[in-house]
């Protein structure tokens, strides 16, 4: 049924228009309730809210700002996959890349993007993604050697920033994780492993190169 | 039925309870958009990022205008936030900084999802602009002055949306998993594969040393599903509030030693605490 719809072209439009509609006639409720501060008004208003983010939880398809709450909800998967960034020294030698280097973006909407989208691109668009990667990359290396925070997030409030929603440890600590030199070039691995092997060894992880650049 | 929800919906509360609420709304998303420094750059990422968007998604959340516009509007947002947690033109402020975030929030999330929930800013975005429907916003105080009867609508509503929270949560796990979600087998890979996936060093984490304990396993499932479908308890009765708010802190440290998962709303919990208790019967 899903995937029915799912291959219809209008309807992803059409869903987007019909939430753009219901988060207005929301604010529509209020600027009425507001006006006219009768209890007709606010009990519309109410009702409004009340439906709608009740619908949109036990149907569980969304219309943001009124949304599902879903997390870990589904069966926890036996393999699992994630990937890291590689800088390489111009000696041929890799160097994991902290995520933070991404920011304001979390890993994982990065991450969930590139898994779903990278097959499908083009050489020339895998190259200026490359080439982005490599940019942020030498810029977080530099930051680092200069002992500055590596992302942009913690440049305002610095340790009290908030994380994001899961929390990656960092993978920079000081400048002895990082080439005294720039990167030269960057890689994307994919790493795969089973969780219970690796429970048992950490080393049972295996590892897929997605992207280089320059290739 | 209506007797009940005209004792529900329209209680009176101390008007401080109020201006509480939108100290704690608009703190949440300063706190939030300052750890954000600079959001609209990821505009500024490889053009290929952008392409699945469609032109209703940027008319559903106004996205599209110059990197330059959007750090302007950024920048407002900071400030309109301010505003409303100091209480300076309370309406306007918390109004504007609601739509305000109604287009920013996605920003975290859009290249992969245009719905950016637990990221921090989906119950200001409600929050602040109910409380801009609110009657008499502009005589609420935190601090001086003598409190006021209010109307309780505006903050048993954000309160709602609050609960909605947790029992979703709840709920999505039984309706996707069942009763298998809180299964020793289950938490137990959940404790194990997010350590795997987050932490550089998962071996000496917590979440593995309790993955190795079935009894743990099972606490942990079966109590966070049933602490997330009871939750909105806490909108029905004081004793609960007692019980259930506290707990509720328990859940979310547990959840970020054990699993890695932090959760930004937690100081919003405080929208359950009468900060007036001599005048107020929520």
């Amino acid at each position: 049924m899903m995937e029915t719809l799912s291959g219809l072209p209008w309807l992803r439009p059409a869903l987007d228009v019909a939430r753009l509609l219901v988060f207005a006639c929301f604010v529509g409720l209020g600027i009425r309730a507001l006006r006219r501060p009768e209890r007709r008004s606010v009990d519309r208003l109410i009702a409004y809210a009340m439906a709608v983010s009740l619908a949109v939880g036990f149907t569980q398809v969304e219309a943001w700002p009124f949304t599902n709450w879903a997390l870990v909800h589904g069966l926890a998967p036996a393999r699992m996959s994630s990937w890291e960034i590689e800088g390489l020294d111009a000696t041929g030698r890799a160097w994991p890349v902290d995520a933070r280097v991404l920011q304001p973006m979390a890993p994982e909407e990065f991450g969930s993007w590139m898994f779903s989208r990278l097959p499908r691109l083009s050489d020339d668009a895998r190259a200026r993604l490359g080439r982005f990667l490599l940019e942020r990359a030498e810029a977080g290396r530099a930051r680092l050697v200069a002992g500055e925070p590596v992302g942009g997030n913690e440049r305002v409030l610095g340790p009290l920033a908030a994380p994001f929603h899961f929390q990656q440890k960092p993978v920079w600590h000081g400048p002895a994780d990082v080439p005294a030199a720039p990167f030269v070039a960057v890689r994307v691995q994919v790493l795969e492993w089973d969780v219970e092997a690796r429970r048992r060894d950490e080393s049972q992880v295996t590892r897929r190169e997605l992207l280089r650049y320059p290739s | 039925m209506s007797a009940r929800w005209d004792t529900f919906w329209h209680a009176s509360t101390s008007s401080r309870n109020l201006a509480v609420a939108r100290v704690l709304l608009a703190g949440t998303a300063l706190w939030m958009v300052l750890s954000r420094v600079d959001l609209p750059s990821v505009l500024e990422f490889p053009a290929e990022m952008w392409t699945g968007l469609g032109a209703a998604r940027e008319a559903r959340f106004g996205l599209g205008a110059p990197l330059v516009l959007e750090r302007t509007l950024y920048a407002a947002l900071h400030a309109t936030l301010v505003a409303a947690l100091f209480g300076i033109h309370p309406r306007l402020s918390c109004f504007a900084s609601g739509l305000l975030l109604y287009h920013f929030a996605p920003f975290e999330t859009i290249v992969r999802s245009p719905n950016p929930y637990l990221r921090g800013l989906t119950i200001p975005t409600l929050g602040l602009l109910i409380l801009s429907f609110a009657p008499r916003m502009e005589r609420w105080r935190v601090l001086g002055g003598t409190p006021e009867d209010a109307p309780a609508w505006p903050l048993r509503l954000v309160q709602l949306l609050l609960c909605q929270i947790y029992f979703f949560a709840g709920y999505a796990k039984l309706v996707t998993s069942g009763l298998d979600w809180p299964g020793v087998e289950n938490v137990r890979r959940y404790l194990l594969l997010l350590n795997q996936g987050l932490s550089s060093t998962p071996a000496g984490s917590l979440g593995y040393a309790l993955a190795d304990l079935p009894w743990a396993c099972a606490l942990l499932g079966w109590g966070g599903l049933l602490f997330e479908l009871a939750f909105p308890l806490v909108l029905f009765s004081r004793a609960s509030r007692l019980v259930l708010l506290p707990l509720a802190v328990v859940f979310h440290v547990a959840n970020g030693l054990l699993f890695r998962i932090f959760f930004q709303n937690v100081f919003l919990l405080l929208l359950f605490v009468d900060w007036d208790r001599r005048r107020s019967a929520s």
